[in-house]
């Protein structure tokens, strides 16, 4: 595992490039070039808020008022880390010009999927900032923000690592994984509030790493407080993990993905 | 420091097969039956290379020829690193750079010279080497006025152009080529090689991976020749290249003597009709509807020997066994002859050449003689086909048969029209072999005999040694050369007549005339009429001769033995085993022609009637 970090630190010139053109690319052609990056969270956010303000306004708790706020907080991590695992599952595969004719360590790949997903993370931010600072909601607790961020890059880097390889060997875990993450998205506190949780529910959400981070986020960020050190803590153990197994089953697949993509 | 660029010892790379589940099983059925864990493992292995050792010299053009699946590319893929070695070790002192696929890396979508950029990173500069050499790259693309467009607009010209940019930019000390330079333009691979020259006059090491053997003769100093994962030979390219050649060509006769319908399946490729047209000049293949089919292809030297490998000048026949199952009335034969790159040299068929076609059926030869194969030295793929008018094949072999012309003459090109050269008096030059200095004035193509040469009494004849010395160097650039022989002491138009059948046998044409003693021996007291000198004389003043030769024994085996011609001319009078020298001339491969003499015509019977009173 540290000769493949040695690895990418190596070639960090190489992702560095590739994750700047995967950006450049992305837009490349469209009119509005890198707003994208902010109108889709807003856009993302007036879909679920007209759901669940105007055709579903049950009651929630106060705690997650104003609901949009709320929302965008949860909805960006996750934005990043959905739209990683569903590229990085079929980046091998689209990119095995690359790694069958040149040399190339393939778990750039991937590394450069997340890394991209995370600079439009963060390109969203701005826009969480601006309405965070109309509603008061920011404190110095927000300044804690970047620990859940590189808690969540370890994570999603590790299941990038392993969805990548294994989708190699088998295609459909690409549409498969579409499914799990759609699941996995209600089975995380975005659209509620993990606090109003009791019963087998909260236990079961408990297991689940995204959980505890967005608890995070939305602590530092909506809330102004942040007292769920013992999560985050856990979830970063499992996230180290994670990529931990990621990497080694990466390394292990190395010699068969060249030959199989 | 080693003068070594390339070490590789008992290099073996086995692949791993997944043999049991089929390439895309899919991960639900694994977790449903369990299988997850065993699927993931291999089942059965495939040696690819088989402890393959061998090394390159620093500054070295290194060239790894072998057939297709012979472990080349698994080869290159070792050493460009993308692939590790199951077993043994490889190493590789300096930047190593592959042009394997160019412009791999390119996004289609982002400018080309952000793809500069980042190719250039992906194949190992930094970003400053990157901006040093941005310009150098695109001036040497030619790409200067689209730089800055995206890399989808390119055409597949400037694509590669950009590929091979950066990648020859890369500045490497180990150069690792496969193949690009089949593909692109004339112009572009030109500049391609020149590049490539350029590196080897600076002394990098260049390893060339390719079926182009006319290239590894021309460009490498060392060959490695790979068949089935091994090394099958190594070392000098002539001889490697002619090992392969012959090895290839052994092949294809087995496979073309095996039985039709079987061959039928494993054709590479059918499209369903109408010339292919390869995305990138000449590629291999078999296609067609079979209705004609050439079960096998012969090429055959003039004495009907199965041969690949021809002296240029050299007569070839093609021989195309074919068979009809059913009445064919509409038929072609054609033949192509392409360069080992792929360049036409020549093309016919018998619809071009006003052959009208009546029918076909059952097995039948069908045979294309060149008289004289006038090509220069290098390997020549061929084409056949049996098409119909319209040109829908019906077979159509694409590049699967081969030939060799070797020459002692090194020239370029493809086609060697049959020349010399003339120097005035001023230019002093000499001649390649004893042979006297031309005249630029005497307009004969054939110049005559040296008379200043070793001094002989002999008048204008050529002395053995320096003829024989001669006719080694019309051998070696393909002239086929006539012999005959007789006393000639007195001239008559049946010696005209054969000696101008004999010139027409070949190139040039070498008379070999008894001595003085050797004519009284033969002839008695009274006979030669004229002095030797002067019967040479008289005999090189004739077109059709070109050299004379003097004998002193009654027959001029030896003479036959020094020179051993191609083709060996007497009167018919002379009964086939009577010829002196015939074996001589067989065993070689020449022949022997009887031409029919002008009846009455002997000199003995006019000597006789001149002298009766």
């Amino acid at each position: 595992m540290t000769a493949q970090l040695a690895t990418l630190f190596r070639y960090r010139l190489l992702i560095h490039s590739l994750v700047g053109r995967e950006l450049k690319a992305r837009y490349r052609g469209s009119v509005l070039g890198f707003f994208w990056s902010f109108i889709n969270p807003l856009l993302q956010l007036l879909t679920y808020g007209f759901v669940f303000t105007v055709i579903l306004p049950g009651r929630r708790s106060e705690n997650i008022e104003p609901y949009l706020l709320f929302f965008f907080c949860g909805i960006l991590p996750w934005t990043w880390f959905q739209s990683s695992l569903a590229e990085a599952s079929g980046v091998l595969i689209s990119g095995g010009n690359l790694i069958k004719k040149v040399l190339f360590p393939a778990e750039v790949l991937p590394v450069v999927t997340v890394l991209t997903n995370l600079v439009q993370f963060l390109l969203g931010m701005p826009a969480l900032l601006v309405f965070l600072v109309l509603y008061g909601r920011l404190s110095w607790w927000s300044l804690l923000f970047p620990l859940p961020v590189l808690v969540q890059l370890v994570f999603t880097l590790g299941l990038a690592l392993l969805v990548s390889a294994l989708t190699v060997h088998f295609r459909d875990i690409q549409s498969i994984l579409t499914h799990i993450l759609h699941l996995w998205f209600f089975a995380s506190p975005v659209l509620y509030f993990y606090g109003d949780l009791s019963g087998w529910v909260r236990a079961f959400l408990r297991v689940n790493p995204m959980t505890h981070l967005l608890v995070s986020y939305q602590q530092m960020l909506f809330h102004g407080a942040f007292d769920h050190w013992k999560g985050l803590g856990a979830a970063a153990g499992v996230s180290v993990l994670c990529y931990a197994l990621g990497a080694f089953l990466f390394d292990r697949l190395r010699d068969t993905l060249a030959e199989e993509v | 420091m080693s003068d070594r660029a390339v070490l590789a010892q008992d290099l073996t790379k086995i692949y791993r097969r997944f043999v049991h589940r089929n390439q895309f099983r899919t991960l639900k059925s694994a977790l449903l039956t369990g299988s997850l864990l065993t699927d993931l493992a291999p089942d059965q292995t495939f040696t690819a290379l088989a402890g393959v050792s061998f090394d390159v010299k620093k500054g070295s053009t290194f060239g790894v020829i072998g057939e297709n699946g012979s472990g080349k590319s698994t080869l290159l893929k070792l050493l460009a690193g993308i692939t590790k070695p199951t077993r043994g070790s490889l190493t590789v002192e300096g930047r190593i750079s592959a042009l394997i696929e160019l412009g791999a890396g390119f996004h289609p979508e982002i400018s080309g010279r952000e793809n500069v950029a980042i190719n250039g990173i992906m194949l190992g500069l930094t970003r400053k080497e990157v901006d040093e050499r941005f310009d150098e790259i695109v001036a040497f693309a030619e790409l200067e006025r689209f730089i800055d467009a995206p890399v989808k607009t390119y055409s597949s010209g400037m694509y590669m152009r950009l590929g091979f940019a950066v990648a020859i930019h890369v500045d490497p000390d180990v150069l690792l080529i496969d193949e690009v330079l089949a593909v692109g333009d004339e112009a572009f691979t030109r500049k391609c090689l020149d590049k490539i020259g350029e590196f080897r006059r600076r002394g990098k090491t260049i390893l060339l991976v390719t079926h182009s053997l006319g290239l590894v003769e021309k460009m490498c100093d060392d060959v490695l020749w790979l068949r089935q994962g091994q090394v099958a030979d190594r070392g000098d390219p002539k001889r490697v290249v002619d090992a392969y050649l012959t090895y290839v060509a052994g092949g294809e006769e087995a496979l073309l003597q095996e039985p039709g319908p079987t061959k039928v399946a494993e054709a590479p490729f059918q499209p369903p009709a109408g010339e292919p047209t390869p995305a990138h000049g000449y590629r291999e293949g078999r296609w067609g509807s079979r209705e004609i089919e050439i079960t096998r292809v012969r090429l055959l030297d003039d004495r009907d020997r199965e041969r690949h490998v021809y002296v240029s000048g050299e007569s070839l026949t093609l021989s195309l066994t074919v068979r009809a199952a059913a009445r064919v009335e509409d038929f072609v034969f054609g033949v192509g002859i392409f360069t080992a790159d792929g360049a036409s040299v020549y093309g016919t068929n018998t619809h071009l050449e006003d052959y009208e076609p009546r029918q076909i059926q059952g097995e039948a030869e069908v045979r294309l003689q060149f008289d004289e194969l006038r090509l220069v030295e290098g390997t020549y793929l061929l084409d056949v086909a049996a098409h119909k008018r319209d040109g829908t094949p019906y077979d159509y072999h694409r590049g699967r048969h081969s030939f060799r012309v070797k020459s002692r003459i090194k020239d370029v090109g493809v086609y060697r029209p049959p020349h010399r050269w003339l120097f005035s008096e001023n230019a002093n030059v000499v001649s390649p072999s004893p042979r006297p200095e031309l005249d630029l004035h005497e307009d004969a193509p054939r110049a005559s005999a040296p008379g200043s040469l070793g001094g002989e009494p002999e008048g204008h004849a050529t002395p053995l040694a320096a003829l024989a010395e001669e006719r080694k160097a019309w051998k070696a650039s393909g002239l086929r050369v006539a012999f005959t022989n007789g006393c000639f002491d007195l001239l008559h138009p049946g010696h005209l007549a054969l000696l101008e059948e004999a010139r027409r046998a070949g190139d040039r044409l070498i008379v070999a005339m008894n001595s003085d003693r050797s004519v009284r021996a033969l002839k008695g007291p009274g006979r030669p009429l004229l002095p030797e000198a002067e019967r040479a004389e008289t005999l090189l003043a004739l077109e059709p001769v070109d050299r004379v030769v003097v004998y002193d024994e009654d027959t001029p085996i030896e003479v036959v033995r020094a020179l051993v011609p191609d083709v060996l001319v007497k009167g018919a009078d002379w009964g086939p085993d009577d010829i002196v020298g015939s074996d001589v001339v067989e065993a070689a491969g020449g022949r022997v022609l009887r031409v029919e003499l002008l009846p009455g015509r002997s000199t003995t019977s006019m000597v006789e009637r001149i002298r009766r009173p």
